[in-house]
């Protein structure tokens, strides 16, 4: 399948800081990527140097296998952060700058307004539009032409729940004609619910990547209580199929490997010598497994 | 490019600080020459109605236009600035338009502002020339008619300085500060440091030189008054300093302009939107 995006370790530095640190990625044709990481993890810094708006440290990128800077990005609908346009122009001249700009889609300018529900604010001066409105249309042009791929750096700042639900749709609807799609968010229900491949930043590096439900598996964590808290706990470590993983007040967290159930555990404990007074079984959240890989402290 | 221009017009004419400031100008520059032209000094032997005759009518409005020309380099330092402070210069890098374009689209906008001074001035100088002058003949109407094309030069010197100082410090009021501060006094205190020979190559004093003011007192009694068979000038008293040839002077700003256009494009494609 055709190379997409190939970036090969790319690094930027501001001063003392390292915003992004020998990044590698490959995105092929039709992909679906999420950029996944906390505020500050370098994503918006990676997407700008992949749309020539900041020039790297070091690395080197190539969009379409060969293309840089203006004759790729007129190729790609972008939205980076928040949305930028004229505030003393209506929508329809900030989208024909636009359609200007790229080259293409100037006759596509109420469709796109239809798609994201501005159609009806078309001569509406930027300015007096809401933040959920502004988030629209910098969707609206991203859209603008049909390009063949997006880049959407947080999509839904700004939006409420209906809003979000909508701009999840679209992006939906744009991966199912088979474009190729990069998304950065902070938020993990958001990538989940529309990529299906994560690369997850921290402190500008990759720390891991592939497709989520292999990296962010939800994994079974069982709650136990026992009279004797020690010698439960010196059990479990001597059962490779458990790992320890908190102790809440005189609760232990343990979880399963993917196998084994928690009525195999009781009747092994119960083999041990060892009676519970408490079991019960809790589903870790991909938000905590997620946490645990950016390294914030787990909640269950 | 057509793209690129037509996209840089909707947002340049669109912007209302811009047709403001464009209508001061002209109404500005319009009040100046209407109310000069109606004044009616008289002293013994000098006629004042000479100075908006053919001829001299091309010298005395082209430095009267000058006086405003710092108004186009203000309009130049808002049109770039407000591309950092809506940072629409960031979205259309990202929509596909080139570093370099950016920069040309710019300069072609300021062109187009140099050309509208010059025109503005141009009419302005036939119009009050016709009224004002006695007789006319080709020679007397077109003599210093060339002297109003290095006003074209000196107002794109200015905007290209203006769009310079907003590159480089990306804020609308700190660069009209410091473009304004540099004026007056910052290179007047740099060329004190500086030999008469050295200082007028300095760039606002070779730019302002460039429409100087007419010299009047030569211009009123040129056929009225003789001492030793020549008109006394200014500059034969020794008030005013003898200038540069007007046309060296103009090819020395168009190496600046050069230079402000090489700057500008080391510093736009070194920046970080």
């Amino acid at each position: 399948m055709e190379t997409v995006l190939s970036v090969n370790s790319i690094c930027k530095v501001f001063g003392s800081i390292t915003a992004v640190d020998q990044l590698s990625f490959t995105v092929r044709r039709g992909d679906v990527i999420g950029l996944l990481g906390p505020n500050g993890s370098g994503k918006t810094t990676a997407l700008s140097i992949i749309l020539s708006v900041i020039n790297p440290t070091s690395g080197s990128y190539t969009w379409f296998e060969g293309l840089k800077g203006e004759s790729a990005n007129k190729r790609i609908g972008a939205l980076l952060e928040v949305p930028y346009f004229y505030p003393y122009l209506n929508l329809e001249k900030n989208l024909q700058i636009t359609a200007l700009a790229r080259g293409y889609g100037e006759g596509d300018i109420q469709r796109v307004l239809d798609e994201v529900g501005l159609l009806k604010r078309s001569k509406s001066q930027f300015y007096t539009l809401s933040l959920g409105m502004k988030q629209r249309l910098a969707i609206a042009s991203t859209l603008l032409g049909e390009p063949e791929v997006l880049v959407l750096d947080e999509p839904t700042n700004g939006l409420d729940p209906e809003g979000i639900a909508e701009v999840r749709e679209i992006i939906k609807h744009q991966a199912s004609k088979g474009k190729t799609i990069i998304m950065a968010s902070h938020i993990l229900d958001e990538v989940e619910k529309v990529c299906p491949s994560v690369i997850i930043l921290k402190k500008g590096k990759c720390i891991a990547s592939g497709k989520v439900a292999e990296l962010l598996n939800e994994k079974k964590v069982v709650l136990l209580e026992s009279d004797d808290l020690d010698l439960l706990k010196v059990q479990l470590g001597q059962n490779a199929n458990c790992k320890l993983i908190g102790i809440e007040n005189s609760t232990l967290l343990v979880e399963l490997v993917d196998d084994y159930s928690p009525s195999a555990l009781n009747t092994w404990l119960i083999g041990c010598g060892i009676a519970l007074s408490r079991i019960e079984l809790r589903h870790k959240t991909l938000e905590s497994q997620f946490l645990e890989l950016v390294g914030k402290p787990e909640k269950l | 490019m057509r793209n690129i221009l037509k996209l840089e017009f909707i947002k340049t004419l669109g912007y209302p600080g811009f047709r403001t400031i464009v209508i001061l100008h002209a109404v500005l520059f319009l009040l100046v020459v209407v109310i000069g032209s109606r004044v009616n000094l008289q002293f013994q032997g000098i006629k004042l109605d000479i100075l908006v005759s053919f001829p001299y009518v091309w010298e005395t409005l082209s430095w009267i236009g000058s006086w405003f020309n710092i108004l186009l380099g203000i309009l130049a330092i808002i049109l770039v600035g407000n591309e950092f402070q809506f940072r629409t210069f960031r979205k259309q890098i990202i929509d596909g338009v080139s570093r370099n374009q950016l920069l040309n689209a710019k300069m072609i906008v300021m062109a187009t502002l140099s050309i509208y001074a010059l025109v503005l001035v141009l009419l302005s100088s036939f119009l009050l020339g016709f009224v004002y002058s006695d007789s006319i003949t080709i020679s007397s109407v077109f003599e210093k008619s060339p002297f109003v094309f290095v006003l074209f030069i000196q107002s794109f010197a200015y905007m290209m300085l203006g769009m310079l100082f907003a590159l480089v410090l990306k804020n609308n009021a700190i660069s009209i500060v410091t473009f304004i501060l540099f004026f007056f006094p910052g290179e007047p205190i740099l060329r004190a440091f500086f030999p008469d020979s050295i200082d007028r190559f300095f760039p606002i004093k070779i730019i302002s030189n460039l429409t100087p003011m007419p010299d009047f007192l030569g211009i009123t009694s040129k056929q009225l008054i003789q001492i030793n068979g020549k008109s006394p000038s200014f500059q034969s008293m020794g008030l005013m300093p003898e200038n540069l040839n007007v046309w060296f002077a103009a090819l020395v700003c168009l190496a600046y302009i050069g230079l402000f256009y090489l700057l500008s494009k080391y510093v736009i494609e070194r920046k970080n939107f």
